[in-house]
């Protein structure tokens, strides 16, 4: 049984079909990558998943669990976690804070005992407090940690997002576009803290249009086109696939260089 | 520095009964303080949560008319009617707050607007009981045992303190679990519930804590004036507490404590100029939204800074920024 299983997607926005019939599994322990043109439902797949938009018809899974009727914070709960496309920080808190909101699952005061200041609350919040710190260490932002969000640069802003949905300790990261907007240097950056976060036991699924960095980082790649999945395999495969360049990469692409991607585990 | 200078200001406040015997000016003072408390809370929903609510007076006024029903019909003693009273203000607090859940931004202002106006149209009709549009008179009003002063010279310091103390829990709250998912939620509700903050129940506690604020203040004010009307709960004094919150600072509590105080004084401070004064505080308050959007917040937060900021943990102080990390993703 594989991690996520979404079976028969369909999902509709007046006209469009943003999901047309979508079959897509996420196994345990992989980097998946989800690339396709703009529009071609990616980012609407993500939302599906994290109960942002219900899908007209179809099931989604996650670990054997029907997700269908919960909401996004039920799904957090469960274990899956997510970064936005565009930075959705929280921009007047601080960086700490941002990372903090996230453990919420974990926290117990009630709110007569914050009322209070009961030790209970004062003890919990010392700890939220360190372990938030933590988190941002792990992704190498422990020095920003007092800023506030909306004061950030945007590759600073992606790499606090990436604490705050690993503070949520989920099993499962959706990364909608993690590189979008960074600089060549910092792509490689992200890349590196992507198999960082692979190799910590958490299943990966990118949404990303640097298709150097898909190939690069992911086990296997997914192409979705107007909704459908054209194509699924590893990422040698993919990058030769008739189908995928005639919808999405255009022509052969030759990367310099570029190592050997690596497959499976 | 910063600490003695909130210390001045405080005992500033604290020796002012002791020089001023003008009991006017003390009820001016009194009824500042208790607008204190009812914008903090006001604060809470509005500022932090971003839920807009036009209905505060009523609040405050279910805390007032409770408390004195209680007392002139049931005879309960002044601290049971209040505790009541701020039962029944948690209670409408849930409602508003379930409605809160359902309705969003502007209809929710118009919605808690509909609600002020209902309480007003209770208190006017059920005659029986809230006395009517004439109000209830005769409540007793707190006296402290053994002294034999004016109510409002009894009840400042009290009231001080009270105001004091709410401000300080309310940043408390801020600060805390059920702050942080406050504030998550007014920069951006969906992100807030996929990171796992259930926003159904944080808008209840926002309203609930918003209602428990402003019944609060409503228990005090009836038990200062012995005295409660319609009128003293209208829209227009919904908006004059939302006016004390903008002047303070959305979402800054302790800015909330001086735009209260502010805005309470500074009408009767500015009386003798008769019909000039209305113009003059009208000005006054386009300068502050024009010219500091931070309102008085911006002062007050920058006082209480070393209270209000989250203190460096142990980690934070044994890694200082790492040279790896510049030029990394995390560097600008």
């Amino acid at each position: 049984m594989a991690l996520l299983e979404a079976r028969q997607v369909i999902k509709h926005f007046g006209g469009v079909t943003a999901l047309d019939d979508l079959d897509l599994d996420v196994q345990a322990g992989e980097i998946l990558g989800l690339i396709g043109p703009n529009g071609s439902g990616k980012t609407t797949f993500i939302n599906a998943c994290t109960g942002v938009v219900a899908p007209d018809e179809g099931t989604v899974h996650f670990e054997g669990r029907p997700l269908r009727g919960l909401s996004p914070w039920q799904i957090s709960r469960l274990g899956i976690s997510r970064i936005f496309q565009t930075n959705m920080l929280w921009p007047s808190l601080t960086a700490q804070e941002n990372v903090m909101v996230s453990r919420e699952k974990f926290l117990r005061a009630t709110l007569p005992e914050a009322i209070t200041g009961s030790r209970r609350f004062r003890r919990e919040e010392a700890l939220v407090r360190t372990k938030a710190l933590e988190v941002l260490e792990r992704v190498g932002a422990a020095h920003l940690a007092h800023q506030r969000a909306g004061s950030l640069s945007y590759g600073q802003q992606k790499l606090v997002e990436v604490a705050r949905a690993l503070a949520c300790e989920p099993r499962l990261l959706l990364l909608d576009e993690p590189a979008a907007g960074l600089r060549a240097e910092l792509i490689e950056a992200m890349g590196e803290l992507i198999r960082t976060i692979r190799d910590q036991g958490i299943t990966l699924l990118i949404v990303e249009h640097r298709i150097k960095l898909v190939m690069g980082v992911c086990d296997r790649v997914a192409v979705l086109n107007l909704g459908q999945k054209i194509a699924e395999g590893p990422p040698a495969r993919i990058q030769t696939d008739p189908a995928v360049i005639d919808a999405y990469l255009g022509e052969p692409i030759a990367l310099p260089g570029e190592p050997e991607p690596s497959i499976g585990g | 520095m910063r600490r003695t200078s909130v210390v001045l200001f405080l005992g500033g406040l604290a020796v002012i009964p002791f020089l001023v015997h003008n009991p006017y000016y003390l009820h001016v003072l009194n009824l500042a303080l208790i607008n204190v408390i009812v914008v903090v809370g006001l604060n809470l929903a509005t500022g932090v949560t971003g839920q807009i609510v036009l209905g505060q007076a009523a609040l405050m006024g279910i805390g007032a008319y409770v408390t004195g029903v209680l007392m002139v019909h049931a005879r309960v003693p002044w601290w049971l009617a209040g505790f009541l009273a701020l039962g029944a203000s948690a209670l409408v607090g849930i409602g508003l707050g379930a409605v809160s859940t359902r309705i969003k931004g502007h209809y929710l202002a118009i919605t808690t607007l509909g609600f002020n106006e209902i309480f007003r149209l209770i208190t006017v009709n059920e005659t029986p009981i809230t006395g009517g549009p004439s109000g209830m008179t005769g409540i007793p009003q707190l006296r402290l045992a053994g002294l034999r002063l004016h109510p409002d010279q009894q009840l400042y310091l009290p009231l001080l303190v009270l105001s004091v103390a709410m401000t300080y829990v309310a940043m408390r709250v801020y600060r805390s679990r059920f702050g942080r998912n406050f504030r998550a939620i007014r920069d951006n509700e969906v992100a807030a519930e996929v990171m796992g903050v259930n926003s159904r129940t944080a808008k209840i506690q926002a309203f609930v804590l918003c209602s428990l604020w402003g019944g609060l203040g409503g228990v005090a004010y009836v038990l200062l004036v012995g005295f409660v009307a319609p009128n003293n709960f209208t829209i227009y004094e919904s908006i004059r507490f939302l006016v004390m919150l903008v002047v303070g600072g959305l979402g800054s509590i302790p800015g909330s404590y001086l735009g209260a105080l502010l805005i309470t004084i500074l009408p009767e401070a500015l009386r003798a100029w008769e019909q000039y004064y209305i113009a003059a505080y009208a000005l006054g308050i386009i300068i502050v939204l024009l010219g500091f959007p931070r309102g008085l917040g911006a002062v007050a937060d920058w006082f209480l800074e070393p209270a209000t900021r989250t203190p460096l943990s142990q980690a934070q102080r044994a890694s200082p920024p790492r040279p790896e990390t510049e030029g990394g993703l995390g560097a600008p």
